[in-house]
């Protein structure tokens, strides 16, 4: 009952790792890949980065700050990750590329050591220059096409909630030829330190994720699924099967998971059981029953 | 866990390099073995095990040894700084069994609070700290007020001479419940005996910690079927768990994720 076909992946459940969230070995990628439909590693480059110097994590009462900005060992090491986790575990690793380091180079790369997809990152709010990448629709509309022309397994577009109109952007993507969108990366936001009164992070700026951004995923799924016929990851602030099920709902595929991960490592058990409650009491047979539902009108 | 201020009442060197600070911070009630990440403004937030925790004071033991330490060490009495935790998972400290704690260095952090915090529940521990050589009048004070302590020194300066694990073995036996904290191969040399006596065994172990929550994975710890996160697996990981991870005392990630030799010990000693 909790199968669903995501651009020619087929989760169960729909439910899906984050990037960014212990994507570092395969072997910790497997262990949390026990109750989720597939993971995504955290975004990697060509070259080799260590993220910023600590503090890189803020927790607030309503989420999570973090600037980590990016650390990676870069493709040349990871595609061995890759090659391990492929031998630990059946399910599907969608890899993420940073979109501004030689994203055709360490997509290829990843293809070949066994990505079963690619997710774009062109949108982390703090590193990378990915903020401003994401921003520019012709830039993302070429990475697009020049990964599409390369790559024969699926491509992702993860989007930032932190742009004039996630919608037109997302279709711009689906004309590219992606084959699917993750939305969203965390908000953008400055934390100011009242001891040294100074920003708290070294990059200044950092993102915002879990509960508090929860609403705002959701608006911006709604908004993408009115605009594109390619299944949408929905990621940003869920905590629960609640909070799952309305991502769903709004017109996601399957629902990401990250900071929640914060409360209990198998946290995806849980609201794969509760969606599948929901389900059976609402009388959904399938999970693509109830995918956008909310914009039938 | 939000973080919070704590205010420094007393930063004491206690031997040479190595500082005994009193915050007082609110905290929720810590277990033996866990940790905070303490950050004075502008720096960096590292990880500190909790050496005592009463009555909204929290009792770290620091060594000095860069800058973010160095800095923790010179603070001055009503300088603030911030404090997240209690982080982690602790000792079993409330075992039952004859407990023995035993120290590598500033290892001796967390088991300070172990032995009082067993202590205060009736629970008896005898504790070995060992040191490469003579340590300050004042930390072997501190020591001793905890009741049944024996100092070893490695060149035999003070105390007992020899490593802390000869000094301890003659304690363990197959009912003793051994809490250990310090480099890695002491760690190894701990767990290795405990193993070969059949006596239960939790220490304490070290990673590159960055977010602290579980979520980033800078800490991984891994064996051929396991994968730990230090920062909420642990910190204290028992011997059965200890033996299947290969890494141990060898292997640890560097900042960029990469897998890397633990040059010669803790990768934060
Ligand atoms: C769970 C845990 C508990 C600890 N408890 C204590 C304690 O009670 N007392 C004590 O003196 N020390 C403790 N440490 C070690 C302490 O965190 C480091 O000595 C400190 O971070 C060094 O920072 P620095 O800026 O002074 O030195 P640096 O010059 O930055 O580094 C010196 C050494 O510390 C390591 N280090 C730096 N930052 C970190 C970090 N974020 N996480 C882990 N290691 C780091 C480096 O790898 C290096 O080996 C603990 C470490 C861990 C992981
Ligand atoms: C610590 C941390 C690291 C992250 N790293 C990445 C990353 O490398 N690449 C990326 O695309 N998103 C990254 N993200 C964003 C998450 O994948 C996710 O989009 C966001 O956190 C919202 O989901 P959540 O509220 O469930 O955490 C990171 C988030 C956190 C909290
Ligand atoms: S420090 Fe981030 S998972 Fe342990």
């Amino acid at each position: 009952m909790l199968k669903v076909d995501v651009a020619g992946l087929e989760l169960s459940p729909p439910l899906v790792l984050a990037s960014g969230i212990l994507g570092v070995t395969a072997k910790i990628m497997a262990r949390v890949s026990e109750h989720l439909g597939a993971i995504t590693t955290k975004s990697v480059g060509a070259r080799r980065r260590e993220g910023y110097p600590n503090p890189v994590v803020c927790p607030l009462p309503y989420g999570l700050l973090n600037a980590m900005g990016l650390p990676n060992p870069g493709i040349d090491y990871f595609e061995e990750v890759i090659r391990e986790f492929k031998k630990l575990s059946k399910k599907p690793i969608i890899v993420s590329v940073i979109g501004s380091d030689s994203p055709e180079y360490v997509s290829s790369r990843a293809e070949e050591a066994g990505a079963d997809a690619i997710e774009l990152n062109v949108s982390c709010p703090h590193a990378g220059g990915l903020l401003e990448l994401g921003m520019d629709i012709e830039q993302v509309r070429r990475i697009v096409r020049d990964l599409k022309s390369i790559l024969s397994i699926p491509l992702f577009v993860k989007l930032s909630p932190n742009i004039q109109d996630i919608g037109k952007l997302a279709e711009t993507c689906e004309k590219a030829g992606a084959d699917g969108i993750t939305a969203i990366n965390t908000v953008r936001a400055v934390k100011i330190d009242l001891l040294s009164k100074k920003p708290l992070f070294k990059s200044i700026y950092c993102g915002l994720s879990g509960a508090a951004i929860h609403p705002i995923a959701v608006r911006c799924v709604y908004e993408i699924y009115e605009k594109v016929s390619i299944p949408i990851i929905g990621v940003g602030g869920v905590v629960n099967w609640e909070s799952a099920v309305e991502l769903i709902l709004a017109g996601a595929s399957a629902v990401g998971i990250g900071t929640a991960l914060t409360q209990d490592i198998a946290i995806a058990k849980e609201i794969a059981s509760g969606i599948l409650e929901y389900m059976r009491s609402e009388g959904f047979k399938s999970v693509s029953e109830m995918i956008g539902l909310a914009h039938k009108r | 866990m939000l973080k919070k201020v704590g205010r420094v009442e007393e930063a004491t060197e206690v031997s040479s390099g190595i500082y005994l600070l009193r915050i007082s911070c609110p905290l929720k009630e810590p277990y033996p073995g866990q940790f905070v990440m303490a950050q004075p403004p502008g720096l960096e937030e590292i990880p500190l095990s909790i050496a005592g925790y009463s009555g909204g004071e929290l009792k770290l033991i620091v060594a000095a040894v860069g800058e973010t330490t160095r800095a923790l060490c010179r603070m001055d009495v009503g300088d603030r700084l911030w404090v997240r935790g209690p982080l982690g998972r602790g000792f079993s400290y409330m075992s039952r069994k004859t407990a023995v704690a035993v120290a590598g260095g500033v290892g001796i952090a967390p088991l300070i609070y172990l032995v009082d915090a067993r202590k205060r529940e009736g629970l008896k521990t005898k504790l070995v700290a060992g040191f490469k050589s003579r340590v300050g009048g004042k930390l072997i004070q501190l020591l001793e007020d905890l009741g049944d302590v024996v100092i070893a020194t490695e060149d035999g300066s003070i105390g007992a001479k020899g490593d802390a694990v000869s000094v301890a073995s003659s304690m363990i036996t197959r009912s003793s419940m051994v809490f250990a904290c310090g480099p890695e191969p002491m760690l190894r040399k701990v767990v290795d005996l405990c193993m070969s006596v059949g006596a239960a065994v939790e220490c304490s172990l070290e990673r590159y910690i960055k977010c602290g929550v579980g979520i980033c994975g800078a800490c991984l710890i891994e064996g051929e079927e396991v994968s730990m996160r230090v920062c909420a697996d642990g910190p204290v990981f028992d011997g059965e768990t200890i033996v299947k991870l290969s890494d141990f005392d060898k292997l640890a990630l560097d900042r960029s994720g990469c897998k890397v030799p633990l040059h010669g010990g803790c990768p934060s000693r």
